[in-house]
């Protein structure tokens, strides 16, 4: 992980170069952070873009550039926060109900690896039928009808054991985030879900 | 209805034990079914969802998408765009903080100072004013025409390091005690307008969106474009007065 911190710049033009390599250095990243909370491009690439036109007007509030990475990353976070506030039809969740489904710890430029791994720890606590169906949803992009003929089943059916499988994943999210930290995974990555 | 036509403990495995035994609608089915084809279109998923434990889905669901290497990669094009952008923003920003500086800001430090004269009261910050440029810095809060001064606190009532919530009318705000020196901030986060609260010592922070302040006011963290306006006191006989609005509401 690139730790540097965005130089100071030029006395001429200290925002520019700033926000210049500080954009170099992390738009990529601030994306997937983005895009590992949200789940689809449409999404990530309007929040990315969010995040850093605020970081314009942030900048030219004369901060120190030390700040930048830490504020781009918090400014992310409350972002994807928002995003799912508006998701959700804002009136019936508090805000500070969200933020513990979708963040743990406080390191961003951690929290893309951090993610996959519980992902795959939780798919591998599924049952095999449940993790096969989302397998060929999120793995391969089949719809419900696909994976019914790939699988013998109704596309009824399908749906079914995808939001039993989502409710129980959720479910084991839940109960590991409400635990104490990060228990690093015993599920390698590999393979498509690392239990092949 | 037709395909459903297996029992859902069929399909799908035992429940656990932390679930409640309820089918799910045909409904939800599709619901869910309808916002993974989204996800995995790349799309943004276009109803919004009734239940809590539909959106805890939803949301893990969004992170299961990494369960493919790579997704999270952005589009070249993207970045690009996107940094042109950027550029774009800064000369824009660049160039109205020119212009606001000339115009607008200037007018607006003279309406602030005559008010201030006017009123021959000991405001908040005045000294500061003239050398105020930057919109981040804190700006005062005029009131126009209707303003009432409101008995806010005993003097000695906030210690240093303390601070206390005040309503002046219309106006909401923290009397605070830096080193001895008080002051007076809003008490609305500059972002969306929410209530703010006391955190600890250090400042202040926005109920909605989490913004963070410091004690005179300061942006922190978050969203908040600006610092908190600055609202006019007063030490008067052994009492401060914050200055507020005549009318309530």
């Amino acid at each position: 992980m690139n730790r540097e911190r965005p130089k100071e710049g030029t006395a001429e033009t200290p925002r520019e170069a700033v926000l210049g390599s500080a954009f170099q250095e992390n738009a990529a990243k601030i994306y997937s952070f983005i895009y590992a909370k949200v789940g689809n491009r449409e999404a990530a690439e309007d929040l990315t873009s969010q995040v850093f036109l605020k970081a314009v007007r942030w900048l030219a509030g004369d901060r120190s550039a030390d700040s930048i990475r830490a504020w781009l990353y918090a400014t992310a976070r409350s972002t994807v926060i928002d995003y799912w506030h508006e998701q959700s039809g804002r009136q019936t969740v508090p805000l500070e109900t969200l933020e513990p489904y979708l963040f743990r710890g406080s390191d961003g430029a951690e929290e893309v690896r951090r993610t996959r791994a519980q992902v795959l720890r939780i798919l591998g606590a599924l049952s095999e039928r449940e993790r096969e169906v989302l397998r060929l949803r999120f793995w391969h992009g089949y719809n419900a009808t696909e994976i019914g003929k790939a699988l013998g089943l109704t596309p009824g059916n399908v749906r079914i054991v995808q939001m039993r499988a989502l409710q129980r994943a959720a479910a084991l999210q839940a109960a590991e985030n409400a635990g104490p930290g990060w228990t690093e995974s015993q599920h390698q990555q590999k393979g498509e879900y690392g239990h092949e | 209805m037709s395909d459903d036509g297996d029992s859902p403990e069929m399909a799908g495995t035992p429940w656990d034990a932390e679930h409640r035994d309820v089918p799910p609608s045909v409904d939800d089915l599709m619901r869910l079914d309808a916002y993974l084809d989204s996800l995995l279109r790349e799309q943004q998923p276009d109803q919004q969802m009734p239940v809590d434990e539909e959106l805890r889905m939803r949301m893990l669901a969004a992170q299961m998408r990494l369960s493919r290497e790579g997704v999270e990669t952005p589009r070249p094009e993207f970045l690009q765009s996107l940094e042109a952008e950027v550029k774009q923003a800064i000369g824009n920003e660049k160039e109205k903080r020119r212009r606001g500086q000339n115009v607008s800001r200037g007018r607006f430090l003279r309406a602030a100072a005559t008010f201030a004269g006017g009123a021959g009261l000991g405001v908040a910050g005045v000294e500061g004013v003239a050398i105020e440029q930057e919109q981040q810095r804190p700006s005062d809060l005029v009131v126009a025409g209707n303003e009432h001064w409101y008995l806010i606190a005993r003097d000695g009532e906030v210690p240093p390091g303390g601070a206390k919530r005040f309503s002046a009318g219309g106006v909401l705000g923290f009397l605070v005690n830096n080193g001895g020196q008080l002051s007076a901030v809003s008490a609305i986060c500059t972002h969306m307008g929410c209530r703010l609260k006391p955190r600890g010592s250090t400042g202040f922070q926005c109920l909605c969106h989490g913004s963070r302040f410091d004690r005179r006011g300061a942006v922190i963290e978050g969203l908040a474009p600006n610092a908190l306006p600055r609202i006019a006191i007063r030490h008067d006989n052994g009492y401060i007065y914050a200055l507020g609005t005549r009318e309530d509401i």
